[in-house]
């Protein structure tokens, strides 16, 4: 079913009555090729519009031209039908396919706007530079007044699909509204009241230093967004309602299924060069691959590891390969045996290949972490420190020497408990889990692996709290202060293994006070490495995103950080 | 004839009920809660965002989640009585509305893959059966193990592979219309033409051995006749349970076929819902499932009496 009517159509449509309308009053006939209409005395000609309409083997132009002669006002209509070929209709359309489809047109509605942002639908006030600095995108600058006070000044030349700008009162109202309906908005707010200062600036202020503020604002819950035309309920499937701010505009939507995007005029700033896209979902990651082989889909994303090798053999797309920001470690229950013990866990880190881990379960394309923060570039001491290397036999010695001793079964046992856990995967980590179960055999440690690609898995041993070990991975990239937080802070949502400790106590204490940038990296890094001397998790690698673009693309750039920018830039071209 | 069908149509009310109790035990006692879900690590890569408790708990009363289960239910039950299948919590849409976008489609493939299932497995059935122990019943024997060993999901792909990628014949994206339902309607009945087919050629190689089939060809009928009239005809019967469940199954969708060929059916609608604790869909699903075996388990019996004189004319006689 369309959710979205078809205004490009029916202008079309409207445009196509116009145009024989017009055709009959001055006399001419349209024919298949060039028709224009002979005037007299032309004083000036000034195209005010023109719609193209594409089918599957010919474009037709039509251009209203406005003409001033010396006692009237003509409009004459110019149509051009060009014969083309079904290749020609793929030139300028540009065909997506993607794991999943933006679940509803409504940013605050969970899994949408973080689908839109990359295809050049929705934008926010802030994104991820090249050099993966945090720089104004809806916004024209950003200014820290002080430490709890921040101006945002906007772009006069922005406005929504319909028209209306975006003007201060317009963002203070889609901000406002997604605080009120997406909890994950208001969480990335709190605290911070937001206040029109003149008719393009915004003054951000709290009680507390905001300078984790601009990245909050690259996130895509808070895309921007007409909050009257969306209403003050969660409105996702209200077609008329959609009024956002990027390039391309919603033709037609089919939930779950298919989205067609149009280039919008209107659009602010550089417009990408395909006047069209097909966004398709295909959930089956094995037939996105085959998507890909075939050469039916420009950008297919989310492929499996293992059919990396297939798309670069492949003589009609390049592998597009990126490694994320953020580390998959395995979480510990500290409150239970057998991690509740320091020196299990310390050995654990120790005996864990992460090489053959990323060779093994991720085709070699993930890359090992040896500390959690190791695996984001803006911590290069970060890589310094950590499980630096495979070392079972320093591994040995400490389980050795916390007298857990190997038994018959090459099991280790103290006190006549063997050192066993079950280890929990969801998603796509079964295979790492399987080589990890293989390695800490080779140690004497005996692994149950657990686990379905469904989360609920995960979220039900944890409530429960009858778990040992989970494999889980989480981003970090930007101001770290949320996700270290989260991760070891004491109330932290993440610390599923209920750390806590005097010494990390403090550093937070020390973190929520910090303003500077350096001051907050330098108890970045210092959390780093308790993190790592107190092995409150183990980090194993940072994941790859492996994606297929077609070769008969030119200009495409991986994002610095995938959901935070757009990747249908103006420079993407059909070769 | 009636009485029995109406008798069976009143059974489908309290297994109704009986069934919608146990799926609403089974899930809400399933670990997993929808909104930490919504919100949580499923979603990994978009948000840093910490989402409070107080905010979860709020978005669990919008669901309706925080009443307790029993009330959950009594809720439920008495909407469903009003027709009313409630709102999806990942959409915030009417379940129906969503049922009704993707019925026609699972409905368009279920009956696709039946009747290639017929035209496929009846005659490979028959081939096999008249010409037993020749090269054509191994032949079909050969055929029959190969596809019997072969997954949905392999045999799909494999399709998809040298039809999409290496003839480039087809285009593997997919979609609901009707040129794209045939590959994977295919794919679906492949899986079961062995089944069908072998039991039909155990079946019928019994019958043509019966003395009603000497009668018959004494009669001077011809073998045509014979074979399709009389034999197939009543050989068919053992199948149709299985041929009715199988319609049924297929009405509920299938989740590997819609995942891999990108089919928006019901199947992959309900694992999605069910991944994410999606009560309200998989509920009404759940009623949909049940109502749709039961339909097809009464037409399979009622189509007993069609084929086979034997039970139509049955309790006549002894009267």
């Amino acid at each position: 079913m369309d959710l979205i009517e078809k205004p490009a159509r029916r202008r079309s449509r409207r445009w196509m009555l116009t145009a024989a309308a017009g055709s009959a009053a001055l006399g001419a006939a349209a024919l298949v090729g060039c028709v224009e209409t002979e005037v007299v005395e032309v004083v000036k000609e000034v195209p005010v519009e023109k719609v193209v309409t594409q089918e599957v083997d010919r474009v037709v132009v039509q251009e209203k031209v406005v003409t001033q002669e010396v006692e009237r006002v003509v409009t004459r209509i110019v149509e051009k039908v060009v014969e083309r070929s079904p290749d020609d209709a793929r030139a300028d359309e540009l065909v997506w396919v993607n794991g999943e489809l933006f679940y509803g047109l409504d940013p605050v509605h969970e899994y949408s706007s973080g689908y839109m942002l990359p295809v050049g639908v929705a934008e926010t006030l802030m994104t991820v530079g090249d050099d993966g600095s945090i720089i104004p995108w809806l916004a024209q600058s950003y200014e820290l007044v002080d430490a709890n006070t921040a101006k945002i000044t906007l772009r006069q030349n922005a406005t929504f699909w319909s028209g209306a700008p975006v003007n201060a009162e317009a963002v203070k109202a889609s901000l406002e509204r997604s605080i009120e309906l997406a909890p994950p908005a208001a969480a990335l707010l709190k605290g911070i009241t937001i206040e029109v200062a003149g008719e393009w600036e915004l003054r951000f202020a709290s009680d507390a230093p905001i300078p984790q503020l601009p990245f909050n604002l690259t996130d895509a819950w808070l895309a921007i967004h007409n909050a009257a035309s969306y209403g003050p309920e969660d409105n996702a499937f209200d077609v008329e309602a959609a009024d956002l701010t990027g390039p391309y505009r919603l033709v037609e939507f089919k939930p779950r299924e298919e989205a067609l995007l149009e280039l919008w005029d209107g659009y602010w700033g550089p417009k990408p060069q395909f006047s069209r896209m097909r966004y398709r979902e295909v959930p089956d990651p094995q037939a996105r691959a085959l998507i890909a082989l075939s050469g039916e889909a420009d950008v297919v994303k989310k492929l499996p590891a293992e059919t990396a090798a297939l798309v670069r053999a492949s003589d009609k797309v390049d592998l597009a390969l990126q490694v994320s920001t953020g580390t998959a470690s395995i979480y510990l229950n500290l409150q239970r045996p057998p991690f509740d013990e320091p020196a299990v866990r310390e050995a654990v880190g120790w005996a864990l290949d992460r090489n053959e881990i990323v060779e093994l379960a991720w085709s070699g394309l993930a890359k090992p972490a040896s500390s959690w923060l190791s695996t984001n570039a803006a911590y290069p001491e970060a890589a310094e420190i950590g499980f630096m290397k495979y070392d079972p036999e320093r591994a040995a010695q400490i389980l050795d020497e916390a007298g857990w001793v190997v038994g018959g079964d090459g099991i280790r046992a103290k006190d006549g408990n063997q050192l066993k856990f079950r280890n929990l995967w969801w998603g796509i980590e079964k295979p790492v889990s399987e080589v990890i179960q293989e390695q800490l055999k080779r140690i004497g440690i005996s692994v149950e692996v657990i686990g379905s690609p469904d989360y609920g898995v995960l979220d039900g041993a944890r409530a429960s709290g009858d778990w040992e070990a989970l494999v889980e991975g989480w981003g970090h990239f930007g101001d770290p202060f949320g996700p270290l937080h989260r991760h070891f802070g004491p109330t932290g949502d993440i610390n599923y293994g209920r750390y806590r400790s005097d010494e990390m106590d403090a550093l937070f204490a020390q973190f929520d006070d910090a303003i500077s940038l350096d001051e907050r990296r330098k108890i970045a890094v210092e959390i780093n490495e308790l993190v790592f001397r107190d092995v409150i998790i183990i980090p194993l690698y940072a994941r790859a995103s492996v994606g297929a673009i077609s070769r008969s693309l030119a200009g495409y750039k991986l994002p610095t950080e995938e959901w935070r920018v757009t990747e249908v830039t103006p420079e993407l071209s059909r070769r | 004839m009636l009485k029995y069908a109406l008798r069976r149509i009143l059974v489908v009310f309290p297994t109704l009920v009986a069934a919608s109790l146990i799926i609403f035990a089974l899930i809400r006692f399933a670990p997993g809660d929808p909104v930490d879900i919504m919100y949580g690590p499923a979603g990994m890569g978009h948000s840093t965002a910490t989402i409070s408790q107080e905010a979860r708990d709020k978005v669990r009363g919008q669901l309706g989640l925080l009443e307790p289960p029993p009330i959950q239910y009594a809720i439920w039950l008495g909407r469903v009585v009003r027709l009313d299948l409630g709102t999806t919590f990942k959409t915030r849409r009417p379940v129906v509305d969503e049922l009704a976008e993707r019925l026609p489609t699972t409905a368009k493939l279920a009956f696709l893959s039946f009747g290639i299932l017929l035209v496929t497995a009846i005659p490979l059935g028959v081939v096999s059966a008249v010409n037993q122990g020749k090269a054509a019943d191994h032949g079909v024997r050969f055929v029959a193990l190969v596809f019997s060993a072969m997954p949905s999901f392999w045999l799909g792909l494999l399709l998809l592979y040298l039809l999409g990628v290496q003839w480039d014949v087809i285009d593997i994206s997919g979609g609901s219309e009707l040129k794209h339902l045939i590959l994977p309607a295919a794919v679906m009945a492949l899986g079961i033409v062995p089944t069908i087919s072998r039991l039909l050629r155990a079946s019928l190689i019994s019958e043509l051995g019966q003395l009603y089939i000497v009668f018959a060809r004494a009669q001077g009928l011809s073998d045509g006749v014979v074979l399709w009239r009389h034999a197939v005809r009543v050989a068919v019967l053992p199948i149709m349970a299985l041929l009715g469940l199988y319609l049924g199954g297929a009405l509920g969708g299938s989740v590997i076929v819609e995942s891999i060929f990108s089919i928006p059916g019901v199947g992959k609608w309900v694992l999605d819902s069910i991944l994410g604790r999606d009560f309200p869909v998989v509920q009404a699903y759940m009623l949909l499932a049940v109502v749709i075996i039961a339909t097809a388990n009464l037409v399979v019996d009622l189509s007993y009496a069609v084929l086979d004189p034997r039970i139509r004319f049955g309790g006549r006689q002894v009267a």
